[in-house]
């Protein structure tokens, strides 16, 4: 056995875990007055590590260290993981009233979800890969009923933890499954082995391994934990499962189906193509009658994984591109706009549309930041959202799916109506009775100020991300 | 000169910036920052137009071209020509004019006016923006301050007129996109981009022409707006701020007929060709439903909105007719409406301010107190419903013209229903004028008014003077016309 791993790729990984273990200690030890400092030590570790990660930008190949592969993808993922912890925590640090004095429970919970995720990312073999995933998950369990003094904070992590389960074991059977077929845990390995080859027993394995993952995603039929979830837990939990494991989640989705199983006979294009069309539209039509925002924005992100899969489902070097270019303008907006939620509902509203009426005149800056939000979800340009959506159906169109294209198009259109009652009460509305002056903390407007940046920079500079996307389909396809 | 065009888009960005940083309770200092960063883009464009080379073989002039993303085929291309010239000219003119008469704006001024710059920058980009998807962005982005301009600063039904306009106007633009895609996609190998020049050179396949033409369509049939697209229009104008109609009515209506030239005429003929009857049919439905409508209505501001679908019908017939007099009618008529309606919206803006009503019916007869007013009312008025020596007559006769060799055997027909329809123009505005200026009425009830302000003024008379000058000497506009008239008939 060869024990001269170099571990220097997996650098972040390492520096996040150690700092998260870190954290965990400094909570036992710090007294009350001391306690803000652990988030500061989170927030550094995890410049720390972006910093590191950074280094591996240019990387062309990849570096394997044992189970774990340092390609492309697992950089781009890492990156973009990192910045969207950053920005979270960020927002969380002088959110009291959701930590309360247990910072380092928090904060240290999030780091090591952190870390699994970008194991998760970059695993290259199924058990790794399901070690990634549990370590993923298993704190936001925790993280999703932080606040457990809520009734549906209860109903939240009931959910979250019995269909999370329920996906965990789908997921570890087929997994077996597909061991049992072909001998192999190394996904490269198992590509070969299958080649060519069907059988119902990969069949019902693909399909056990798509629910597995679908819970993550929020696909369509394995969402319906999302509103519920969504609703129930703390804002910025929120926003680490609405981008964080959706990062994760859709790196290993395209190392497996691209790297594994592409080579089988199973006609792909048509199983994600149907997921995602009814996905999107599931999502989109059911986030129209919502009143809670943050059941809003659980549908409205089931839409937009349904936008996401039809990159999967076109399955090119386009589709994969664009997929991975549009999931982090979406990640970006998507947890602007809880951070807009977080500062809002710190004057003591619940989280009813009709509390943001008038915002335009009392938070004017509040306002404009969550429009710009919406707008690159709704896909307006200059924003990435837009960008994101025309890159993907420019990959459809390519593949001769056009419905593909047609259908986001129409689910734009679609979206415009729930987005644009939030917008629609924010600014063509007076403000109706006094609120207490919401707290809204300089790290929050930091957190928002990341977002805002990507979401401009993705619409209008677009390199280098842009290209780093473009090479993740090279190293995934062999 | 390198870079004015870049100039004149961001010019108004800059302002809008601005005025981010000013105080919202310094009004007096919002007011004046827009008026100086809406004067300087009038100013450039001006310079631009006075510079421009119409006898030079190169078409087009200020060339700005930096490639974006090449891998794509998007590049910062912008440009401009005989076409696109003059409408850049009077979006500028639009913005400026709607800038002075916004002075009277007191609620939340500051976003008002950051929405307006927002405006000046898209609606101007549209027209300069030779790629694509740069034309694309400009497109939408300007949808935003317009929804907010309607929705926040209108009447009574401002949220529904609002939200109405943006989806209609989205829904169509989406099909504009996907459209620009099937151009880009079944070009010939070896020459995918997104330029628009570039593009209009290659052949497509009729089937591929068809459904292009199609998509582009629906987005500019409503922006136009062409029956049966229009029902958005009305809505819109009447709930919408008297700026924000004046620039709906001056600037992005004629957004729907550069899209006509630009786009669908170079680009996808055959089609084109093949769609005539189609865009006849539609056009004069346009003339003469929309001319009944606005004999209908008692509200001024939507009797205008109803004239402004008649008037753009005959936009859409000029096109239809395929030959010069009739794309040059075309072209001259969006001029000209602009000029004519643009004025007529910010007159019924200043008897709305005045009396506080817009119904015909209830407004007392102006001309006592306020004689000059009631002169440009009555000025525009004739402008608007083709009198000659007005550039509306100019307009109007060159697409009848066009129109009565240009399509066959119909040809004869749509003449005589544009005709009728010029006629139909001409009854309800002067039914109008009569019931305003000539009723008796039986309470002799006069509200005393003032007269135009040396603001109204400075807005109205140069307009006037304009659709004079232009009325007499249409020449440099048409010689304009003319120098690009080989892209647009192949």
């Amino acid at each position: 056995m060869n024990v001269d791993i170099n571990f220097a790729p997996l650098g972040p990984e390492i520096i996040v875990a150690t700092v998260a273990t870190l954290l965990l200690i400094m909570d036992i030890i710090f007294v009350r007055k001391y306690r803000d400092v652990i988030g500061y030590v989170a927030l550094f570790g995890l410049i720390g590590a972006l910093a590191y990660a950074l280094t591996y930008f240019g990387l062309r190949g990849e570096l394997v260290v044992n189970q774990l592969a340092v390609d492309s993808l697992s950089v781009y993922i890492r990156l973009g993981i990192l910045t969207v912890g950053i920005a979270i925590v960020l927002a969380a640090m002088r959110n009291t009233y959701t930590i309360a004095q247990n910072q380092g429970e928090f904060f240290a919970l999030m780091l090591y979800s952190i870390v699994g995720t970008m194991i998760m990312a970059a695993a290259r073999d199924m058990v790794t890969l399901y070690i990634g995933l549990e370590l993923s998950t298993i704190p936001t369990f925790i993280l999703v009923a932080f606040r457990k003094a809520r009734a549906k904070a209860a109903e939240a992590l009931i959910k979250f933890f019995i269909l999370g389960l329920l996906s965990s074991a789908f997921l570890l059977y087929g997994l077996s499954l597909i061991y049992g077929l072909t001998g192999e845990l190394n996904l490269a390995k198992i590509a070969g082995s299958l080649a060519g080859g069907m059988s119902p027993a990969l069949a019902i394995a693909s399909l056990l391994v798509i629910a597995g993952f679908g819970f993550k995603i929020t696909a369509v039929p394995f969402h319906f934990w999302a509103p519920d979830t969504y609703e129930g837990a703390p804002v910025v939990v929120v926003s680490y499962i609405a981008s964080v494991s959706k990062l994760g989640a859709y790196a290993i989705l395209a190392r497996f189906f691209i790297e594994a199983l592409k080579v089988t006979q199973i006609n792909w294009g048509l199983w994600f193509g149907a997921l995602a069309v009814i996905t999107m539209t599931l999502g989109n039509l059911m986030a129209l009658p919502q009143n809670n925002i943050k059941r809003m924005m659980a549908y409205s992100g089931i839409g937009h994984t349904g936008y996401l899969l039809v990159g999967l489902a076109v399955g090119t070097y386009d589709g994969i591109w664009s997929m991975f270019f549009y999931l982090i303008a979406y990640v970006f907006a998507a947890i602007g706009v809880f951070f807009v939620i977080s500062v809002h509902s710190t004057r003591g509203e619940s989280d009813a549309i009709s509390g943001y009426t008038g915002m335009a005149q009392t938070n004017p800056a509040l306002a404009l930041v969550m429009t710009m939000f919406f707008l690159s979800l709704i896909g307006i340009p200059p924003f990435a959202g837009f960008f994101g959506k025309y890159y993907l159906s420019l990959a459809a169109i390519k593949n001769n799916q056009v419905y593909l294209a047609l259908l986001i198009f129409i689910n734009s259109v679609i979206s415009v109506g729930y987005y644009f009652k939030v917008i629609k009460a924010m600014y063509l509305q007076d403000p109706t009775a006094e609120k207490r002056p919401a707290i809204w903390p300089f790290t929050a407007s930091m957190a928002m100020g990341i977002s805002i940046i990507a979401i401009f920079y993705l619409g209008i500079i677009q390199k280098p991300i842009f290209t780093l996307a473009q090479k993740i389909y090279q190293t995934i396809k062999l | 000169m390198k870079g004015i065009l870049s100039a004149i888009i961001f010019t108004p960005l800059i302002g809008a910036l601005i005025i981010g940083f000013i105080p919202r309770t310094k009004d007096k200092a919002i007011k004046w920052v827009s008026l100086l960063f809406t004067v300087i883009p009038f100013v450039l464009s001006l310079i631009v137009f006075f510079n421009y080379d119409i006898n030079s073989a190169t078409k087009l002039q200020f060339v700005e071209k930096l490639p974006w993303i090449k891998e794509l085929g998007m590049t910062y291309y912008l440009a401009v020509d005989g076409l696109s010239l003059p409408l850049v000219v009077l979006s500028a003119l639009t913005m400026l004019i709607s800038v002075i008469y916004s002075f009277v704006v007191d609620k939340r001024t500051k976003e008002y006016f950051i929405l307006m710059m927002l405006m000046a920058s898209s609606m101007i980009g549209v027209f300069m923006a030779l790629d694509y998807i740069l034309f694309y962005i400009f497109w939408e982005v300007g949808l935003i301050p317009m929804y907010f301009l309607i929705g926040i600063w209108g009447g009574p039904r401002r949220e529904y007129a609002a939200i109405k306009f943006f989806l209609y106007t989205f829904f169509g633009s989406v099909f504009m996109l996907i459209a620009i895609l099937g151009l880009y996609f079944y070009a010939p190998e070896g020459s995918r981009t997104f330029d628009m020049i570039a593009l209009a050179q290659n052949t497509y396949a009729p089937r591929l022409q068809v459904l292009v033409f199609l998509g582009i369509f629906l987005a500019l049939a409503i922006k136009l707006p062409s029956f049966p697209f229009h029902t958005w229009l009305p809505d819109a104008h009447v709930e919408a701020p008297t700026a924000a109609s004046v620039i709906l009515a001056a600037v992005l209506l004629k957004m729907g007929g550069y899209g006509f030239a630009r786009i669908l005429m170079p680009t996808v003929p055959d089609a084109f060709e093949k769609f005539v009857p189609l865009m006849a049919i539609l056009g004069i439905i346009s003339i003469v439903y929309g001319a009944y409508l606005a004999m209908a209505q008692d509200d001024l501001k939507k009797m205008v909105a109803y004239s402004s679908i008649s008037h753009m019908g005959f936009v859409t017939l000029g096109f239809a007719a395929l030959n010069v007099e009739g794309i040059k009618g075309a072209t001259f008529q969006m001029l000209s409406h602009g000029l004519i309606t643009g004025l007529m919206f910010i007159l019924v803006g200043m008897v709305h301010d005045r009396y506080h009503t817009r119904k015909i019916s209830e407004l007392v007869n102006p001309m006592t107190y306020a004689p000059a007013l009631s002169a440009i009312i009555i000025f525009t008025t004739m402008g608007s419903l083709g009198m000659p020596m007005l550039s509306g007559f100019i307009g109007e006769w060159l697409s009848i013209a066009g129109v009565f060799t240009g399509l066959g055997k119909w040809g004869l027909l749509y003449s005589v229903l544009m005709v009728l329809g010029i006629v139909l123009t001409a009854g309800y505005f002067i039914y109008m004028l009569a019931r305003v200026f000539l009723k008796e009425r039986r309470t002799k009830t006069e509200i005393k008014v003032s007269d135009l302000s040396f603001r109204e003024m400075a807005i109205a008379l140069p307009m006037v003077a304009m659709i004079v000058f232009f009325g007499i000497y249409p020449k440099p506009f048409l010689d304009l016309v003319q120098s690009v008239m080989h892209t647009m008939l192949k």
